[in-house]
């Protein structure tokens, strides 16, 4: 049965295939169905105090409009799209350091799983919408660039396992207990937050 | 199914994403086991916190004026790729189209005129032009011309002017 996903997904491949054959109006349209999402996803990978975030999601835009020729239709122009991203990504953060260090390696190797606290966050539910909204993007912005990238792939743009471990280029497995661990962690991380916290209104 | 093995497939489980056999050993283990159940219920906070708090859409008109001024920049970058086998036809081209013009401007060229030389008459022809090694300049004779008119001789590289 066909769904939503994959009429939006039809629109996408048309426009970028027209945008291939030279139409010029296609990819306006691309950069508007995606700018957000891009920039989000920047975000997450350089972390959003970055000064570069801006100017490496239009680096990937640069990349869509020269690469368009490229796609295949293998995956999904999402998840093409957010490859391409991830890459573009990876080179800034190469060409920052010029040299791969520790924290590069650790982004895309397998890590060992972290304990889940068995403590339910039912304190969190007591914040205002707002100041929750707040104490979690705080919380999120404290996790590494790969465990915010395979959190918000999921959690914001409800991708699957598969096109996650597509769009980042891991395997699926590495994306299953980066999703856990992700989750391990923010759920500590907000857990002592929401204590101090309390902690200061009491 | 123990805790250690149901809390790695906790988060996998959460979004749907195990296979139909592990989902339903976590499902009996999570109905025995109130830790795992904690567990998955401070799961399912941490991800409706984190699916709540997303990031509002960019209005983006600055934006897409930068990427499309970078597209147009790059634009020429993109025609003329330096590739060592771009340059090497780029190469060969050149000096076809070259050899082809120096050619056609060979055969396009007015046929340098015949050098004036002045030979008695009856001298054989080789004698006062060099290179030349046949023939006999005649007056009149040969080529039907006054005897001071000059003579063509065929296939000479020079005009004979018998004198």
């Amino acid at each position: 049965m066909r769904n939503s996903n994959d009429d939006h997904d039809d629109a996408d491949a048309r426009l970028l295939r027209a945008h291939a054959r030279g139409d010029p109006h296609a990819f306006d349209d691309l950069l508007a169905r995606y700018r957000s999402r891009v920039l989000h996803l920047v975000q997450c990978r350089v972390g959003a105090s970055s000064l570069w975030v801006e100017d490496i999601a239009q680096d990937v835009f640069v990349q869509v409009h020269r690469k368009a020729a490229t796609f295949q239709g293998r995956s999904s122009v999402k998840t093409w799209l957010y490859a391409v991203a991830i890459n573009v990504c990876r080179h800034h953060q190469r060409q920052e350091r010029r040299a791969p260090s520790a924290l590069a390696t650790h982004l895309d190797s397998i890590e060992p799983l972290l304990p889940l606290p068995d403590e339910a966050l039912d304190p969190l539910e007591q914040f205002e919408q707002q100041e929750r909204a707040a104490l979690v993007r705080e919380a999120f912005e404290e996790l590494s660039p790969a465990h915010r990238t395979v959190l918000h792939l999921r959690d914001h743009e409800d991708m699957s396992y598969d096109q996650i471990a597509v769009a980042i280029g891991v395997p699926l497995g590495t994306v299953r207990s980066r999703l856990h661990n992700a989750r391990a962690l923010l759920a500590t991380t907000l857990g002592r937050r929401v204590e101090a916290m309390r902690g200061l209104t009491r | 199914m123990n805790c250690a093995d149901a809390v790695e497939r906790l988060s996998a489980a959460l979004d749907g994403e195990l296979p139909p056999a592990d989902a339903v050993e976590v499902a009996r283990h999570l109905d025995a086991c109130d830790a795992c159940a904690r567990r998955l219920r401070t799961l399912q906070q941490v991800r409706t916190a984190v699916k709540a708090a997303a990031l509002a859409p960019v209005a983006g008109s600055a934006f897409d004026a930068g990427v499309l001024e970078r597209v147009r920049l790059e634009r020429p970058a993109t025609a003329v790729r330096f590739s060592p086998a771009w340059l090497a036809t780029a190469a060969a081209l050149i000096v076809a189209v070259s050899s082809a013009i120096v050619m056609l401007n060979d055969r396009a060229a007015p046929p340098e005129p015949p050098r004036r030389v002045s030979v008695p008459l009856g001298l054989d022809a080789a004698a006062a032009v060099p290179g030349w090694n046949e023939g006999r300049v005649m007056p009149g004779a040969d080529c039907g011309l006054p005897e001071s008119g000059p003579c063509i001789v065929e296939g000479a590289p020079a005009l004979l002017v018998a004198n």
